[in-house]
């Protein structure tokens, strides 16, 4: 069961560990969304029949709050990315890059430490060694801080 | 500093595949394996867009 989660936590461990300070707010949450899939993929996979038995147990509950999280998160980023592209540029919900609206990253950087928050507790209930899922949010905070906001 | 990190754990992940297809693993590791390159391949791209997010989204199962 644990090879299982190996994968995922590699991920994980680079995603968030290795990556250079001067991310965008954008490439944190797409990271922390992608970390996030593909924990919350094996764990799925790993507690398929129990969770199909009973929905309810804590494990199962868990892991179905970490994938709509997930998708809030993404919704997030498609609104913080929303902004007015220049003239015959393809907006990001089309398919281009994101435009960031400086007034939607808060809510983004909620989200984003919801859904680290979630899948810290997921790994917990599954008995996956913890390791740091903040650091992401901390540099959300400390863009919000260089902004001034 | 980063790149170096991205080839090792590339390597070791690509390396860890068909020593688990070696062992008889079941598939579903052996998938495992396989996702978690394709999806650290597809983060790391330079650029967000939307269909990228999209492709990393998972749904329930139950």
């Amino acid at each position: 069961m644990k090879l299982r989660l190996i994968p995922a936590l590699l991920i994980a461990v680079v995603a968030l560990a290795g990556c250079p300070q001067t991310q965008t707010p954008e490439s944190t949450a797409r990271d922390a969304i992608g970390a996030a899939g593909g924990f919350l993929s094996a764990a799925q996979t790993t507690h398929l029949s129990e969770c199909q038995a009973a929905p309810t147990k804590s494990i199962c509950v868990a892991i179905k709050k970490g994938i709509e999280a997930q998708r809030a998160t993404a919704d997030g980023l498609a609104i913080y990315c929303a902004g007015m592209p220049a003239a015959g540029v393809t907006p990001y919900v089309q398919g281009g890059a994101c435009v960031p609206i400086a007034s939607a990253l808060s809510a983004l950087t909620a989200a984003v430490s919801n859904l680290n928050s979630i899948v810290n507790d997921v790994k917990t209930l599954a008995g996956a060694k913890t390791t740091s899922w903040m650091i992401d949010l901390k540099r959300m905070q400390g863009y919000l801080e260089r902004q001034g906001q | 500093m980063i790149l170096p990190i991205i080839s090792i754990v590339l390597a070791l992940a690509k390396g860890l595949i068909p020593m688990l297809t070696a062992s008889n693993a079941p598939a579903e590791i052996i998938a495992d394996a396989q996702s978690a390159v394709d999806l650290f391949t597809k983060v790391h791209g330079t650029i967000v867009t939307k269909a990228q997010v999209d492709s990393l989204l998972i749904d329930p199962k139950w």
